[in-house]
C-alpha cells in the first residue's frame, strides 16, 4: 500500500476582530490570533479507514475542510494523491468525495434520479456508467425502490443514503464525510456503517470520517486520529486504543425478578440499573468469577459482556489532556 | 472534451434541472404570470394616460416610450432569468454551507454558481406573455423607423449591458461570503440592477450619460439599448466605451469571486 495523504506540520489560524469601537474596528481594526490546527502531521494509505476525532472544536472539522480544499491552510503541506487541496485540480476533485450528514446537495423537489443526472453531467458520465454506479449504489443501500420519489417525500434515512449514492456515482478513490449517521436510527445507522464498511473493501476506497458517534468510528474505523486544541494526541490503530482499558469490563445482567440491589453491592461498582437489569464494572481478570457468583446467587435470564465504550476511553482523554 | 464544450454541457444540465424544479409546483409558474401581466397592463394604462395630455416625454414619442417599455420588459426577465436566480441560490448555500459540496466537484465553479438557476419555464411563463401584451400595443403604435445596423448595434449594447448587470449582481452579492445573511442586500442590488430601466437615456443629465451607467448598469440593458436602436446615440462612440466596461466587469468579477472564495470558511458543521 502506498501513501495516498501525506500531512505536514499543518497549521490554521483563524483572525477573529477584537471587540473594539466602531470606528476603531473600521479604520484599524486589530485581530486575535485563534489556533485552530496546531502543526499537525500524519499520513494515510491507500484503502485506510481512519477517523479524526476529537471534542467540539478541536479542530476536526478545520482539518476536513483543509484536506477537501474547502479552506487554505495557514502554513504546511497537504498533499493528496499528489494534488494541492485548495488548487481545486478537477483530476484531484474526480478521485474524491464529501459527504456531510446536516448539508443536502440534492434537489428536495425532484427525484434523487433527476439530480443524479446534473451530477452524470459534471462527473462526465455516460449513461451507461452512471446507471451501472446508481443501480449498483442503490442494491448495497437498498433504496433501488425510492430512487424516482422526490427528497422531500423520502425518511431522513433514505435521503442520507441517497446523499452517499450522489457523492459515490463517479467512485471516488477517497471518502470525506463528516458527521454521516447524525440524526439517523439505529437500523439505518447499521446500514450505512455496513455500506461503508463494504465499499472500503470493494472499491478500496480510502475513508476519513469525522462523528461524535462513537459507534460510526467502532464498526467503520481501523485507526484513529484524535486532535484536541489543535494538536494530535493519538494515532494509532483501534483496538490499541481500546485494549489500554482491556483490564475493565461491563457486565450487564438482566435478572428474571427484582432483586434488592443492596446484595449486588458487594459482587462489584454498579454503574447503571434498571427494574431488571445492574450493569457492573469489573476488573477483567475477576469477570468470570462474578459472573459465576451472581448466576448461582440468583436467577438470571441473560448475561452482556462490553469492553468500556470508546466514548468514555475519549472522555477520559480529553479530562486528562485538560 | 473542450473547456468550452464542458461548460455548454453544464449550462445545459443546470438549465433542464432548473426547469424540472420549477415544474415541480406547476401552480406556483400561474400564479406569478398573472401577476406580472397584471404590472404591464397597469403600465400600459399608465403610459396612455400620460400620452393622452403630452406630446412627448425627454424626446421620446408614445411608439419610442413603448420600445423602451419593451426592452425594459426583456432586460428585467433576462436579468432574473440569467442572473438574480443564480445569485440567490449562491447566496442560500454560501449561508448554510451547502457550497462546500460543490465546491468539492469538479466543475468550473465561478461558471457554475452563475447558471445554476436559469429557470427558461419562468421566463416563458412569466416574462413572455408580458412581452406579447407590449408588442402587440407597439406594433399598433410605431411612429419610428430603425435601421439595421443601430438594430444589431442596439441589441448588443443590451446584451454588453445584461453581462454587466450580472457582473455587478454578482460582485455586490459575494458579500454574503462575509455577513452570511444578505437577502435585504439581495433586494437592494436587485433594485440597483432594476432602478429606472424606464427612464428615456436622454431623460438623464448630459453629464450622467457620459458617466452615469458606471454605478447604474441598468441604463445601458434598457435606456442607451433603446437610445442606440433609434439612432439618438451614436453606437460608434458608446458600444467600445460599454464594451470596455464589460470587460472591466468581467476581470473584476473573477478577481472579486477569488477573493470570495479564499475567505470562505463554510457554514460550521
Amino acid at each position: 500500500m502506498r501513501e495516498m495523504i501525506e500531512i505536514t506540520n499543518l497549521k490554521k489560524i483563524y483572525k477573529v476582530p477584537k471587540r473594539e469601537s466602531w470606528f476603531r474596528s473600521m479604520f484599524w481594526p486589530s485581530f486575535n490570533n485563534i489556533v485552530a490546527v496546531d502543526d499537525i502531521s500524519f499520513k494515510i494509505r491507500r484503502g485506510e479507514s481512519v477517523a479524526l476525532l476529537g471534542p467540539n472544536g478541536a479542530g476536526k472539522t478545520t482539518t476536513l475542510k483543509m484536506l477537501t480544499g474547502l479552506m487554505m491552510p495557514t502554513s504546511g503541506n497537504i498533499e493528496i494523491t499528489g494534488y494541492v487541496p485548495f488548487e481545486r485540480d478537477f483530476k484531484f476533485l474526480r478521485k474524491i468525495a464529501l459527504v456531510m450528514g446536516n448539508k443536502s446537495g440534492l434537489s428536495w423537489d425532484l427525484s434523487a434520479n433527476q439530480s443524479f443526472s446534473l451530477l452524470k453531467t459534471i462527473y462526465q458520465l455516460s449513461d451507461d456508467q452512471a446507471n451501472k454506479s446508481i443501480n449498483n449504489l442503490a442494491e448495497i443501500l437498498e433504496v433501488e425502490n425510492y430512487l424516482d420519489r422526490p427528497i422531500r417525500k423520502l425518511s431522513l434515512g433514505q435521503r442520507l443514503k441517497m446523499e452517499l449514492i450522489a457523492a459515490m456515482i463517479h467512485r471516488p478513490e477517497i471518502l470525506f464525510l463528516d458527521e454521516p449517521t447524525i440524526g439517523l436510527d439505529v437500523v439505518a445507522k447499521k446500514n450505512i456503517r455496513d455500506f461503508l464498511k463494504k465499499i472500503n473493501k470493494t472499491d478500496e476506497a480510502t475513508i476519513i470520517l469525522t462523528s461524535h458517534d462513537m459507534g460510526d468510528i467502532e464498526n467503520v474505523c481501523d485507526r484513529v486520529l484524535v486532535i484536541n486544541h489543535g494538536n494530535m494526541v493519538y494515532d494509532g490503530a483501534i483496538e490499541k486504543l481500546l485494549n489500554k482499558y482491556r483490564d475493565k469490563k461491563y457486565v450487564t445482567f438482566i435478572f428474571k425478578d427484582v432483586v434488592d440491589q443492596k446484595l449486588l453491592e458487594e459482587y462489584g461498582k454498579i454503574i447503571d440499573k434498571k427494574t431488571l437489569s445492574y450493569k457492573f464494572e469489573v476488573p477483567a481478570k475477576n469477570q468470570s468469577k462474578i459472573i459465576a457468583q451472581i448466576t448461582e446467587s440468583f436467577e438470571v435470564d441473560d448475561i452482556d459482556i462490553t469492553h468500556v465504550p470508546l466514548d468514555e476511553i475519549m472522555t477520559g482523554m480529553f479530562k486528562a489532556e485538560k | 472534451m473542450t473547456q468550452w464544450g464542458f461548460r455548454w454541457r453544464i449550462l445545459k444540465a443546470c438549465t433542464l434541472f432548473s426547469i424540472k424544479e420549477s415544474m415541480a409546483y406547476a401552480a406556483n409558474n400561474y400564479g406569478a404570470m398573472l401577476s406580472t401581466f397584471i404590472y404591464t397592463m397597469t403600465y400600459l394604462v399608465f403610459i396612455d394616460a400620460i400620452f393622452n395630455k403630452v406630446k412627448t416625454i425627454a424626446g421620446y414619442s408614445y411608439g419610442e416610450i413603448l420600445l423602451l417599455l419593451l426592452l425594459a420588459q426583456m432586460a428585467f426577465y433576462l436579468t432574473y432569468t440569467f442572473s438574480s436566480a443564480s445569485i440567490n441560490v449562491l447566496a442560500e448555500n454560501v449561508k448554510n454551507g451547502n457550497l462546500d459540496l460543490w465546491l468539492t466537484r469538479p466543475v468550473p465553479i465561478l461558471w457554475f454558481v452563475s447558471v445554476q438557476k436559469i429557470n427558461l419555464n419562468g421566463l416563458i411563463m412569466d416574462g413572455i406573455p408580458a412581452i406579447i401584451v407590449v408588442s402587440m400595443v407597439l406594433s399598433k403604435n410605431i411612429d419610428f423607423s430603425v435601421t439595421t445596423t443601430n438594430l444589431v448595434a442596439g441589441i448588443l449594447v443590451m446584451i454588453v449591458g445584461l453581462i454587466i448587470c450580472h457582473c455587478f449582481q454578482f460582485m455586490m452579492n459575494t458579500s454574503c461570503f462575509w455577513v452570511g445573511e444578505n437577502r435585504n442586500m439581495r433586494n437592494l442590488i436587485f433594485e440597483m440592477v432594476t432602478f429606472g430601466d424606464s427612464i428615456p437615456f436622454e431623460g438623464y443629465s448630459a453629464n450622467f450619460q457620459k458617466f452615469g451607467f458606471l454605478f447604474l448598469p441598468p441604463m445601458i440593458t434598457s435606456a442607451l439599448a433603446t437610445s442606440v436602436l433609434l439612432g439618438k446615440s451614436d453606437w460608434q462612440v458608446y458600444l467600445p466605451i460599454v464594451s470596455t466596461i464589460m470587460v472591466v466587469f468581467l476581470w473584476l468579477n473573477m478577481k472579486v469571486w477569488e477573493i470570495a472564495l479564499k475567505h470562505y470558511s463554510s457554514a460550521s458543521s
